[in-house]
């Protein structure tokens, strides 16, 4: 209600103003004592509604042209203003507010990592007692891992049998030789000796045949 | 055996009787049956071990006879029994391929 009584009052300023300034155009340059007056009776009602356009005083002394256009375009652009405001330092205090914030919490996380990633090589190679460094040295484990396969080559190399050649070394259905007393004179008799001499016929017997 | 020696003879061979009687009957079987080829007395029976034919149960040689050739090595076998033992026939046929 307020406000629509000052938009009234705001009004009424401007038409007088709008009044004042067509009669000093129609009228010539000197105003004349009557046309001051109304003028001065218009100028109360702006005094009185001085404290939303009190920032209009100059309005009298300065040319009529300035004067009217503000009016209009302070009234609805105050109440734009207003709600631009409102939501304008709403908006844009969280807009800054939150993209500073995301800029600088990314930021320092990153740097954070970046720094730990930078430190633990660092740090991992010469010092084992940083955290990251079990990591690192996980993996030169299984490095070594691959190692305990070559320890699979020893036993490849066990591998080479040496006992193959003593296999058939022995060679099978050659006679066992022996060397026997002959029963007749008690001469020893060995079979060797008809080797590359003589085929034997071995006979084992029992009694008398 | 004896009735074929000379066959046997005349293929390149040679026959060794192997006895594990003692050794008054090995010369029993010399001095009565006139064998012309040498039987050996083998009392401690390790080489008729060695050849496989030890009977275990009586302790004497399981009637066997082998053919070896001039290389030493055991070309044919065959172990019988008292009452059946290897037929001179063969014997002279596997001399006959050795020679």
């Amino acid at each position: 209600m307020e406000l629509t009584d000052k938009l009234r009052q705001v009004a009424l300023a401007v038409v007088a103003l709008l009044t004042v300034v067509a009669v000093a155009a129609c009228g010539g340059e000197p105003a004349s004592p009557a046309t001051e007056r109304p003028a001065a009776t218009a100028a109360q009602p702006v005094t009185s509604s001085g404290q939303i356009g009190g920032t209009q005083p100059p309005v009298a002394g300065p040319a009529p042209t300035d004067t009217p256009q503000p009016p209009p375009t302070l009234v609805e652009p105050t109440s734009t203003a207003q709600h631009l405001g409102t939501s304008g330092k709403e908006e844009g205090a969280p807009a800054t507010g939150v993209s500073p914030i995301a800029i600088p919490t990314e930021n320092p996380a990153p740097t954070q990592p970046s720094l730990g990633t930078t430190e633990s090589p660092a740090t991992s190679t010469p010092v084992s007692p940083s955290t990251p460094t079990p990591q690192p040295a996980a993996t030169p484990t299984p490095t070594p891992q691959p190692a305990a396969t070559p320890t699979l080559e020893p036993t490849a190399t066990a591998a080479p049998e040496p006992a193959p050649p003593e296999k058939p070394a022995p060679p099978e259905n050659l006679a066992h030789l022996f060397t026997l007393p002959s029963a007749l004179d008690g001469r020893p008799v060995s079979l060797e000796s008809y080797r590359g001499n003589k085929n034997v016929v071995l006979v084992f017997y029992r009694g008398f045949w | 055996m004896q009735g074929d020696y000379e066959t046997i003879s005349g293929l390149n061979a040679e026959i060794l009787a192997i006895s594990v009687d003692d050794l008054s009957g090995a010369s029993y079987v010399v001095q009565n049956l006139g064998v012309d080829f040498p039987i050996l007395y083998n009392q401690v029976k390790d080489v008729v071990k060695q050849y496989g034919v030890y009977n275990s149960s009586n302790g004497f040689a399981i009637p066997s006879v082998f053919v070896i050739d001039t290389d030493g090595v055991i070309r044919w076998g065959f172990s019988g029994s008292t009452s059946h033992r290897a037929d001179n026939n063969d014997i002279i046929a596997q001399l006959k391929e050795l020679s």
